[in-house]
């Protein structure tokens, strides 16, 4: 018995491993094998922009193109399907409107034109079907863009309702990815065939009205999303070509994408430029000449590009170490032991980058003694980051010190003031840092309970305070909770969660670490509101209008973005100038006061990040791999990618 | 008098299973109740999820939970969820809106069912035939060497070993691929659906398993020699029509490359559950060994196999099929991290990622289904018991 | 009535003095003692570790969780004199780390096991001997638990009860008790409910609980304790998925350890074996302790298995 189920056993493992050999021969050289983490949705063009992930728009990023896109390294809007920079705002009647010239010569990949009509009829669906979500509500506001016509074959007119600023006009709705009009349009009559109450009611209608309006509306969009998109003509540098669900996703070479050849460069002095061969010149943000910080042709110089699941980050390392894949998109990157490991791979290469997430602490500012701004310096003072991000994580993760990310050169002020930090910029050591906290507090009418003050303690290196905090009216402080997510499911915010609030014990601030679940987490701070402070990340975007939606009152809603309820009358002001402002002369300097505004008051302080660290097999040649974000940011870069 | 084969009676049995059906009726519906509130009672809902990433303002997300069907009560959700469910529509995902729930379990249910059923068949197998040796084997040095391998498998870390095992086997030695079910390569352009031919060869291998089961049947009662031959010829037969359908529809490679990708994970899936039936099986037939029934075997000079064989294993089979119908149960379950670690997104996986992102139709769907079986797999225990172990009795 | 009550209390005190022969049996057998060494050498180590803290270890550098002076970089560091079992990613002394896990894994092992072996054993027993609806209602009840998948009960038990580990252990038993345990435990009572010696007993004139107790409970002995094993193993490694999804309340675990090599990208790197392999192996030696000494129990609790 044992002896013939060996022998079964020993031919199934002899044919598999001849099967293994037959693996081989079937490697296409030229084909850009990408590991993703979890499998992208199926959803249609409509569907995908409502709700999105990362690796639903890695896959369908570089099908389509949108009027305008951004540059690389800078981050600077310039056009792509557009042949120019949009007209300036000008009032027409009640509206205010917006001209934009495409592209001569731009076709799908069916062969057919890529005109205006194009433009319209995506952002008019999207307007009438009411689409929201994560990239609709920025391109199709309803509360702003009223409609989009196309004036002629070339030219796009955009019409709004009231003033947009560059934070709506040319960083929303201009960066809208375009749809083709004649393969969607049948698709969407049939499916909305015989729906009435479709049409937008008046501006002061009754809230039942509008109740209804979005009801029928929601209902339309599910149809749409419904809809299928097998063979849809795109306009980007791939085509969809096969989806295995679970496995992976096969994209093809567009032959008739209309930058294949193009050279793109930048320069020193900030200046740009596209040249497409026997065709166009553009050039913007300087006399393109001098130095260059990047030169390359875009391609697509693969024949296909191949998104394959790997559920495991162990298991996608493997993956690349055996050649099964060519990179790893992943928004975090690899934790550094990974990338430690393959350090020593020949095959492989090792990249680190700046990234856009950061890590903050936020303060219910609704709250005692949060509501005081001196109280939140006081805090800000106390807290190391050095100390933390160097002798404790070790590197693991450096100190920030402002919202708009340094490499986000754009709009990034430098200098800002610090709470901690000598005026040489060196941080403070911990004694000096306790004195200037306890000056703050003191100066800001707070004491402490026995009529003492912290004192700093030489021998034992603390601040042993022996009273507890009083507010100004006398009250002893309410004993505080930091919530945060616990070690065990991130290390990095927890180690600064205990010692922040270790510190603050010290000098008599009474405070609890709470660690939660993530979406314990989430539900307390951001849908509830009952905190008293809270860690947790962000993202930062490239055009810095996401600074207004963290502070600005009206986002002190549960569920908004201003958790902490943060409210201030001269921020508010800001605000509403940085989503109005339209040129960037306008916008750069309220960036810049805003910017100063959040780092004296401190309604949140900035503390860490991790940067993003991320592997790619030397067969690929990349135009740079220095850049914001690092290469996940621009999901690979499959257009441009060339295999040796 | 009572009927002395009392539960082998049809209407007590009848009577039996009816009662059975009407309970598994209530329970099912009770448990979707409580499911579907827990899911609700649970901190944060799915746009809470979308928190870090997306650009939203509170007046957008309103708009979007509206789309998603987020407004309204816990218990209104619950009413239009369970309406939807009794007309066969289990809703729209949110995490992958806007893919229905159905589509998503469909996709991902043959994958979990084809690697977790083998796994979980070769496991109790080879822990069972372990088992039994180590019970006559007692208080040898083999004993003590198998005991303490199987126990150490059992309690090695899970991700761990399976992770070692990946890299031993994908990396080091390349024998096999690392993880995934299909190769990229292989199935371009022009294959067929991977997710048809697992459907496929999933309903083979039950028919293969039923012809299996009704030839041990049958052939009971014979004679040894007779037996074996028999078994052996239909088992022959039965295999051959199998591959013959593969390489006549032409998808014989395809299917070859799916088992050559399953065989990894199923390889760490026994090693790391035999050890449990193992030690199950050997307790077992310690406790039966000692049984009247034996005894009086022996006494009757039965050969010592056919003691063991037909006497003692059959009465410790007993806790172990008990095991392994509930196990068959849970395959469908499958384990989170052996789907994650082999990349084999399956239904273990699928329901990890909907409870984690609150996505709660498909976490109810998912469990909505997985329910089903093992409500059904515990209606098939109780009746193999009545029929392993004559002296039970119901009713 | 009195009769019963005098067989009871019969039974109770011929209790006592059965626990010495108990006793004498189990220290014969060497699996019992060894798998008892295992559980006492964990327990030595979780009741050290506060000691040493107090004592020898500077808390500023021994600290398991956050240590004001962790170990200079680079980090993890290997074992040295004064890091015996080396450090973690971030400077912590990993032998700190694994003896306050010991407390940890010893407390939930222990509770699980207890709760799941008493009420598995005890339920079973009843619904099998008893049947009608006390079967019906709690074969249900098993049903609920089985069907419904243990990362959802782990992440529902964790979010009502803020998860300190002794509400965990008794919840894990529970459920694990209740749940597919008891289906095992409960066949098995029905295969010995209806044999022989049962109806004799029940002749002589034994009242249920003596049937149960005297009769039927040893039988399930073997099954009972057996599953110590799985539970224990099964309540460790919750613990560690507890960890991994940051739900449990606890300073450091053994599964927190393992989690946060994986989380750095040290899981498969064997040259820093001193992240995984301590941790990895205490939990085996823990587990297959219980194993042992629930193997060792049986034999004493069902005469018919004593080796001779």
């Amino acid at each position: 018995m044992t002896r013939r189920m060996l022998t079964k056993f020993g031919l199934t493992f002899a044919i598999l491993a001849t099967l293994a050999g037959c693996g081989g021969a079937f490697q296409d050289k030229n084909v850009y094998r990408i590991g993703i983490l979890a499998q992208p949705t199926a959803g249609n063009f409509w569907g995908i922009h409502a709700i999105a992930n990362y690796w639903d728009l890695a896959v369908q990023s570089p099908m389509r193109l949108s009027l305008f896109g951004v540059s690389d390294q800078r981050f600077q809007i310039i056009p792509q399907l557009a042949a120019d920079f949009a007209s300036p705002l000008i009032p027409e009647g009640d509206a205010w409107v917006s001209t934009v010239k495409l592209r001569d010569g731009v076709r799908w990949s069916d062969g057919k034109p890529l005109t205006a009509r194009d433009v319209a009829f995506t952002l008019n669906t999207a307007l009438r079907f009411g689409l929201a979500g994560g990239n609709w509500s920025a391109w199709a506001d309803a509360d702003y863009l009223s409609a989009v016509e196309a004036v002629d074959e070339l030219t796009v007119k955009f019409i709004y309702a009231s003033k947009p600023g560059m934070a709506r006009h040319e960083w929303g709705t201009l960066l809208a990815s375009i749809a083709a009009e004649h393969y969607w349009q049948p698709l969407v009559e049939a499916a909305v065939e015989g729906m009435t109450g479709l049409e937008r009611p008046a501006a002061g209608a009754d809230d039942k009205i509008w109740e209804a309006y979005q009801a029928r509306q929601a209902e339309a969009a599910e149809k749409l999303y419904a809809l299928a998109n097998k063979n849809e003509p795109v306009s980007g540098a791939f085509v969809f070509s096969k989806e295995e669900p679970g496995s992976f996703i096969e994209l093809a070479a567009n032959k008739n994408y209309f930058f294949s050849g193009v050279a793109f460069t930048g320069f020193e002095n900030g200046a740009y430029q596209e040249e497409k061969p026997k065709g166009y010149s553009f050039a913007a943000y300087g006399t393109p000449e001098g130095e260059k910080s990047y030169a390359y042709k875009s391609g697509p110089f693969v024949s296909k590009t191949v998104y394959s699941v790997y559920s495991d980050l162990n298991a996608a390392v493997l993956a690349l170490q055996s050649g099964e894949i060519d990179i790893l998109l992943n928004p975090q990157g690899l934790p550094s032991g990974l990338a430690e490991s393959v350090e020593s791979d020949s095959n492989l290469e090792v990249v680190k980058n700046e990234s856009v997430a950061f890590r903050f602490l936020a303060f219910n500012t609704r709250r005692d003694p949060m509501k005081d701004a001196a109280f939140r310096q006081a805090v800000a003072t106390l807290l190391d980051r050095e100390f933390l991000t160097d002798s404790i994580l070790q590197g693991a993760a450096y100190p920030l010190h402002s919202f708009v990310p340094e490499a986000n050169t754009a709009w990034h002020k430098p200098d800002l003031p610090r709470w901690g930090y000598l005026p040489d910029g060196t941080p403070m050591s911990r004694e000096e840092r306790v004195t200037k906290a306890v000056e703050l507090l003191v100066a800001a009418g707070y004491s402490w309970s026995d009529d003492t003050i912290p004192v700093w303690d030489a021998n034992n290196g603390v601040a042993a305070a022996t009273g507890t905090l009083l507010l100004p009216d006398g009250e002893e402080v309410p004993a505080l909770e930091l919530l945060s997510l616990s070690y065990g499911y991130d290390p990095l915010r927890a180690t600064f969660a205990i010692w922040t609030a270790q510190w603050l014990n010290e000098v008599g601030i009474p405070v609890r670490v709470k660690q939660l679940g993530f979406n314990a987490l989430i539900a307390r701070t951001i849908q509830e509101q009952d905190f008293d402070m809270f860690i947790l990340g962000n993202q930062a975007g490239l055009f810095p209008s996401y600074l207004s939606d963290f502070w600005r009152s009206s986002e002190a809603v549960k569920g908004g973005r201003n958790a902490g309820g943060y409210s201030n009358r001269a921020f508010d002001q800001l605000s509403d100038q940085l989503l109005t402002c339209a040129t960037y002369e306008e916008c750069k300097p309220v960036a810049d006061q805003i910017q100063v505004l959040i780092a004296n008051a401190v309604p949140w302080i900035p503390l860490f990040d991790t940067g993003i660290y991320e592997v790619y097999n030397k067969r690929l040649a990349f135009p740079y791999t220095q850049t914001f974000g690092g290469l996940q940011y621009l999901y690979g870069l499959p257009s441009v990618v060339a295999i040796q | 008098m009572p009927d002395p084969r009392g539960w082998k009676s049809e209407t007590v049995m009848r009577r039996y299973v009816v009662l059975r059906l009407g309970q598994i009726v209530l329970t099912y519906f009770l448990f979707l109740v409580l499911i579907y509130f827990l899911l609700e009672a649970l901190p944060g809902n799915f746009l809470g999820a979308l928190f870090g990433e997306s650009r939203l303002t509170a007046g957008q997300l309103d708009a979007l939970g509206a789309q998603l069907g987020l407004q309204g009560s816990a218990a209104e959700r619950f009413l239009q969820w369970m309406g939807g469910f009794l007309r066969g529509d289990l809703g729209i995902s949110l995490s992958q809106y806007p893919r229905p729930v159905m589509e998503i379990l469909a996709e991902r249910a043959p994958r979990t069912l084809a690697l977790f059923l083998a796994a979980t068949l070769l496991s109790f197998s080879f822990g069972f035939f372990a088992g039994k040796i180590l019970a006559m084997r007692r208080g040898t040095a083999f004993e003590t060497t198998v005991t303490v391998g199987g126990i150490t498998l059992y309690t090695v870390f899970t991700p761990w070993f399976a992770l070692w095992l990946l890299w031993i086997f994908a990396y080091a030695l390349r024998l096999f691929p690392v993880g995934k079910f299909i190769t990229y390569e292989m199935w371009e352009a022009g294959a067929p659906d991977a997710n048809a031919v697992f459907r496929h060869l999933l309903l083979g291998g039950l028919m293969l398993a039923m012809v299996a089961w009704a030839v041990f049947r049958r052939t009971a009662r014979l004679i040894p020699a007779r037996k074996r031959a028999v078994r052996t010829a239909s088992i022959a037969a039965a295999l051959l029509v199998f591959c013959g359908y593969w390489i006549v529809t032409g998808q014989a490679a395809y299917v070859l490359d799916i088992l050559y990708h399953m065989a990894l994970p199923v390889l760490t899936l026994t090693l790391i559950s035999f050890g449990g039936t193992m030690l199950l099986t050997r307790s077992s037939m310690l406790e039966t060994m000692r049984e009247d029934y034996v005894l009086l075997a022996r006494a009757k000079g039965l050969p010592e196999s056919e003691i063991r064989d037909r006497h003692i294993a059959r009465g410790a089979l007993l806790p172990v099929v008990t095991t392994l119908v509930f196990s068959l149960a849970f395959a469908i379950g499958g384990g989170v991290i052996t789907e994650s670690i082999f990349s084999w997104e399956g239904m273990g996986y699928t329901l990890m990622e909907a409870v984690t992102l609150s996505d709660i139709p498909l976490a109810v769907g998912a469990m909505a289904f997985t329910g089903l079986l093992v409500l059904a797999a515990h209606l098939a225990a109780d009746l193999l018991y009545a029929f392993l172990d004559p002296r039970i009795r119901y009713g | 009535m009195t009769e019963t009550v005098d067989r009871s209390i019969r039974s109770i005190r011929n209790f006592f003095p059965r626990l010495g022969g108990w006793f004498s049996l189990f220290r014969e057998s060497r699996i019992g003692v060894i798998g008892v060494c295992g559980i006492a050498f964990f327990s030595l180590l979780a009741l050290l570790h506060p000691i040493l803290l107090g004592t020898v270890w500077d808390p500023k550098m021994y600290d398991p969780l956050t240590p004001s002076l962790p170990h200079p970089p680079p980090n993890p560091a290997p074992p040295s004199a004064d890091h015996w079992l080396g450090t973690d990613p971030y400077g912590s002394d990993v032998l700190s780390q694994l003896m306050h896990g010991a407390g940890s894994a010893l407390l939930l092992g222990t509770v699980a096991a207890l709760v799941t072996v008493i009420l598995a054993t005890v339920v079973g027993a009843a619904a099998a001997y008893y049947g009608g609806l006390f079967d019906a209602v709690f074969m249900r009840l098993a049903d609920l638990i089985l069907m419904t998948p243990m990362l959802v009960i782990l992440i529902f038990i964790s979010t009502f009860f803020e998860l300190k580990l002794l509400p965990l252990a008794v919840w894990i038993g529970v459920f694990a008790g209740l749940g597919g345990t008891v289906l095992v435990v409960k066949a098995q009572a029905l295969a010995v409910k209806n044999r022989a010696y049962i109806d004799a007993a029940r002749a002589n004139g034994g009242s249920s609980g003596y049937i149960l107790l005297r009769h039927i409970i040893p039988h399930l002995a073997p099954i009972s304790l057996l599953y110590m094993m799985f539970t224990v193993t099964e309540a460790v490694f919750s613990e560690a998925v507890l960890s991994y999804f940051g739900l449990i309340d606890a300073k450091m675990t053994w599964g927190m350890m393992i989690h946060s090599a994986a989380v750095s990208g040290y899981l498969l790197r064997p040259e820093v074996w001193w992240l995984v392999l301590p941790a990895g192996a205490s939990i085996t030696l823990l587990c297959s302790s219980f194993y042992l000494v629930g193997r060792a129990l049986d034999g004493i609790v069902h005469p018919r298995l004593r080796a001779r």
